[in-house]
């Protein structure tokens, strides 16, 4: 596009100058012609004349009979053709005439011609220009006069001939090119207003036209008048001709420029042609290397200048990336491994803390939160028993985050776990624990807890703290914090000592337990979520179960939180107390269990499920394993099922379909997901050293094809499914 | 329900034939017949299980007591014959090392000849 707008230019530039150049050069050139001739043919013309006067000067009779002094007076010029004389006095000598013999540069005698002659009229001594009656020529006439009277009268003929072809033969422009004639010069008789020459090519107005230069559309044209002669000069040069004449020079050029230009592209192509080979080349390794393609083997390009430097950064650039991708891989290697033993870190440190399903007598129940801000935090809860009437309770956060404090987190929740059941009181209890911590601690690693025990016969809570904040009550729909004296955080004091509190729960109180990563939250606004916040939220939702107020925590926490990163692990531990709860655990016997809504004993149970399952032509090896997992599932309920529902109960369904055999189990034991904690033992241990039990229920997992729990209304729903043909 | 009977005609060897099915209801029948039955002479212990059609967790349990009992006594248990639904559940949890099930009696008695000619020659 770019070579076309710039061609165009060049074209038209190269255009207007090349006619303002030819324009001026072809005028100059036939101005100066047609001057220099006008003025050339004007002098040997007014020789003629002056010659012609100084004749009728002289001696008659010299010119009469003697050619020689003739020849003297009037040389023989090529301009001369012939010279008629007459005389009034001597009629011998009337027809009298001189014939130029331009051979022999001499005058030779002829007969006077009478037509020559009448072509003059001389009267009174003039001498003048005048046209050759029939020929139209031109004659010089001129006279000798004697008292004002002619006695002689001469005309002399000019030869036009010589002259004609002196014009046309220098004022004919020759092209460079083709050595064609240019233009047509022109010679104009004005005492006959004929042209002697030209005349085939010049318009009959010439003379009314303008010269110099070209007008538009009227062509180049100059003229000259020779003075004292009736004759002009002309040089025409009509405007199609010129313009024929500009365009072939113009096409010269074209054709010149665009062989120059087609040449110089060919040189471009062959020049990039050569250099973008290697650039060719360096571009298909590179998209190799783009690929994934680092062993790719780029071009050698043994050069100096951009490509071969070029060349050397991609190999450097390859041979770099290949290292980092390699430093890479080992990198990331490290990081997963990392990662997956954090993972795995994160998930002991989950089991260690107990789900609110531990929470195994019903005079209490108990939700949890804990979310670390990483993988691994140092926020840490717990709650068992102590003995049948007591539970312990416990919510901590070890300074710092991440790996550390969670092994201090770890070492500290082992210590409560073992100190409790030694230790008689709460403050005796973080005595004991920070004694440990303490004793041992170069790094002087802390951990703020608070230690509540539960006596459940009694409501009577103890509890101490070490540094922690002070839980929250919530009775009646009001929120009070427990009164609390702190000591100060474990693992800095050895000899440390707890303030210990206690207060009397009444039914269905909740306590609140939290750390700092709840109530020192920070929104966007650098807002705290605050413990007055706390406080009012769980005021104004008035949460009548411990899980409530998990939920409805969590849930404002998040809303207040938004966008901002967590930075704390957060934690909340509630506990109700419900001291009215009576929850048996019925005797074996006392369950009553039913098959396809048959009342059964246990022993029962499977032999008819068996007899069932064969009389429908279920094969034997499923009918085993169907009898195995209804075996694991019940004796699962009625060995650790508790209810405070009469009769305790458990409803078997066994259905055939298509392509499977479907079996719910429904009983209303406590709440008791059997999926819950189900581990594969460790089958590269000895069986013997491995820990007893949960195999029942890692069968149960094993032989079933589908296993589904839920609870809902009071009841444990099992739905468990057993492919016919395994697929 | 679960029959239990004892051959101890060639001590150290003792052999128990289990018939019937071992489970919640059953397991502490055989963990008192063990207990009373088999002394601390036995040293091989061979738990025939050709009539034993049915095994829980509870019997698992029972039978990994047994071992460990007889571990403890410096004898070995053997488990012999067993029967299609215990096979299954012994592969699902490997409750026992493999070189103490054997298919047959045949087989087991001439494993039983071989280590005692190898204890010989020691």
């Amino acid at each position: 596009m770019a070579a076309v707008v710039i061609y165009g230019g060049s074209y038209y530039q190269m255009r207007s100058l090349l006619q303002q150049v030819m324009t001026g050069w072809v005028n100059q050139i036939a101005k100066s012609k047609l001057d220099a001739l006008a003025a050339k043919h004007q002098f040997s013309l007014h020789l003629i004349a002056e010659q012609a006067s100084r004749l009728v000067q002289t001696d008659e009779h010299l010119y009469f009979v003697d050619q020689n002094a003739l020849k003297v007076i009037f040389p023989v010029s090529p301009y001369v053709s012939k010279m008629a004389i007459s005389s009034a006095t001597k009629t011998k000598d009337q027809g009298f005439g001189w014939q130029a013999d331009t051979v022999r540069h001499s005058w030779q005698s002829a007969a006077s011609d009478e037509e020559l002659l009448k072509s003059c009229n001389v009267v009174d001594g003039q001498h003048y220009w005048a046209r050759h009656i029939r020929t139209e020529g031109l004659v010089f006439c001129t006279g000798r006069f004697m008292q004002g009277q002619a006695i002689q009268s001469i005309a002399i003929q000019i030869n036009m001939q010589p002259l004609l072809q002196d014009l046309q033969n220098n004022l004919n422009l020759v092209d460079e090119v083709d050595h064609s004639l240019q233009g047509h010069p022109y010679v104009k008789n004005q005492l006959t207003g004929n042209f002697m020459l030209g005349s085939e090519f010049i318009p009959k107005d010439i003379s009314t036209r303008p010269t110099e230069g070209t007008g538009k559309g009227s062509g180049l044209h100059h003229k000259q008048q020779l003075q004292d002669t009736p004759l002009v000069y002309g040089f025409y040069f009509p405007e199609a001709e010129f313009q024929a004449y500009l365009g072939k020079y113009f096409m010269i050029v074209i054709f010149s420029m665009g062989k120059d230009m087609l040449l110089m592209c060919v040189a471009i192509a062959l020049v990039s042609r050569q250099t973008t080979k290697s650039l060719r080349s360096l571009s298909k390794s590179t998209e190799e290397i783009a690929q994934g393609n680092l062993d790719t083997e780029l071009t050698k390009i043994p050069r100096s200048d951009e490509v071969g430097r070029l060349s050397r950064s991609f190999r450097r650039m390859r041979d770099s990336l290949k290292l980092h991708i390699l430093e890479l891989q080992e990198a990331t290697a490290a990081r997963q491994r990392m990662e997956s033993e954090l993972a795995i870190a994160a998930q002991i440190q989950q089991a260690m803390l107990p789900s609110a399903d531990a929470a195994v007598d019903p005079r209490y129940s108990v939700s949890t939160l804990l979310q670390p801000a990483r993988v691994v935090g140092g926020d840490m809860y717990d709650f068992f028993h102590v003995a049948d009437e007591r539970i312990c309770m416990v919510i901590g956060d070890v300074a710092n985050k991440g790996v550390p404090a969670a092994l201090f987190m770890a070492r500290t929740l082992s210590l409560m776990r073992t100190l409790a059941h030694q230790s008689s009181s709460p403050a005796a209890l973080l005595f004991a624990v920070n004694h440990e911590l303490a004793h041992n601690n170069p790094e002087c690693r802390f951990v703020t807890m608070f230690f509540a025990m539960l006596d459940l016969k009694s409501g009577r809570l103890q509890y101490a703290s070490a540094g922690h904040d002070a839980p929250l009550l919530l009775r009646d729909g009001q929120v009070s914090k427990l009164a609390l004296e702190t000591g100060p955080a474990l693992g800095l004091e050895e000899e440390a000592s707890f303030p210990q509190f206690e207060i009397h729960l009444l039914a269905h109180d909740i306590v609140v337990m939290y750390t700092d990563g709840i109530t020192e939250a920070r929104n966007q606004d650098n807002e705290e979520f605050s413990e007055a916040r706390l406080q009012t939220t769980i005021t104004r939702e008035a949460p009548a179960f411990a899980a409530d107020i998990i939920r409805s925590v969590t849930l404002a926490h998040q809303q207040f939180i938004a966008q901002a990163p967590q930075f704390d692990d957060l934690t909340l531990l509630s506990m109700q107390f419900h001291p009215e709860a009576k929850r048996r655990k019925p005797a074996f016997a006392d369950w009553q269990i039913s098959l396809n809504g048959q009342p059964l004993a246990y022993e029962q149970v499977r032999p008819h499920l068996a007899g069932l399952l064969q009389a429908q032509q279920v094969s034997e090896e499923v009918v085993d394993d169907l009898q195995l997992i209804t075996e694991e599932v019940l004796v699962n309920v009625i060995k650790h099922g508790a209810t405070d529902q009469d009769p305790a109960s458990i409803q078997l369904d066994v259905h055939l379909q298509e392509s499977e055999v479907v079996l719910d189990v429904v009983d209303n034991s406590h709440a008791y997901n059997p999926l819950h904690g189900v581990r594969q033992p460790d089958l590269d241990v000895d069986p013997t050293d491995r820990p007893e039990g949960g195999l029942g229920l890692y069968l149960v997992n094993a032989l079933a094809d589908h296993i589904d729990y839920n609870y809902a209304h009071g009841q444990n729903n099992l739905h468990i499914r057993k492919f016919l043909v395994k697929p | 329900m679960l029959e239990i009977s004892i051959d101890e005609t060639q001590l150290p060897t003792a052999r128990i034939d289990l018939s019937g099915s071992l489970d919640t209801s059953t397991a502490a029948d055989l963990e008192q017949f063990f207990t009373r039955s088999v002394s601390e002479d036995v040293k091989v212990l061979v738990l025939s299980m050709e009539a034993l059609t049915f095994i829980s967790s509870e019997g698992l349990r029972v039978l990994a007591k047994i071992r460990k009992t007889m571990r403890n006594h410096g004898g070995t248990t053997y488990f012999v014959n067993l029967s299609r639904q215990v096979q299954k559940v012994f592969e699902i949890v490997r409750a026992a090392p493999l070189n103490e099930i054997f298919t047959s009696t045949a087989e087991l008695d001439a494993y039983l000849a071989e280590m005692q000619r190898k204890a010989v020659e020691d």
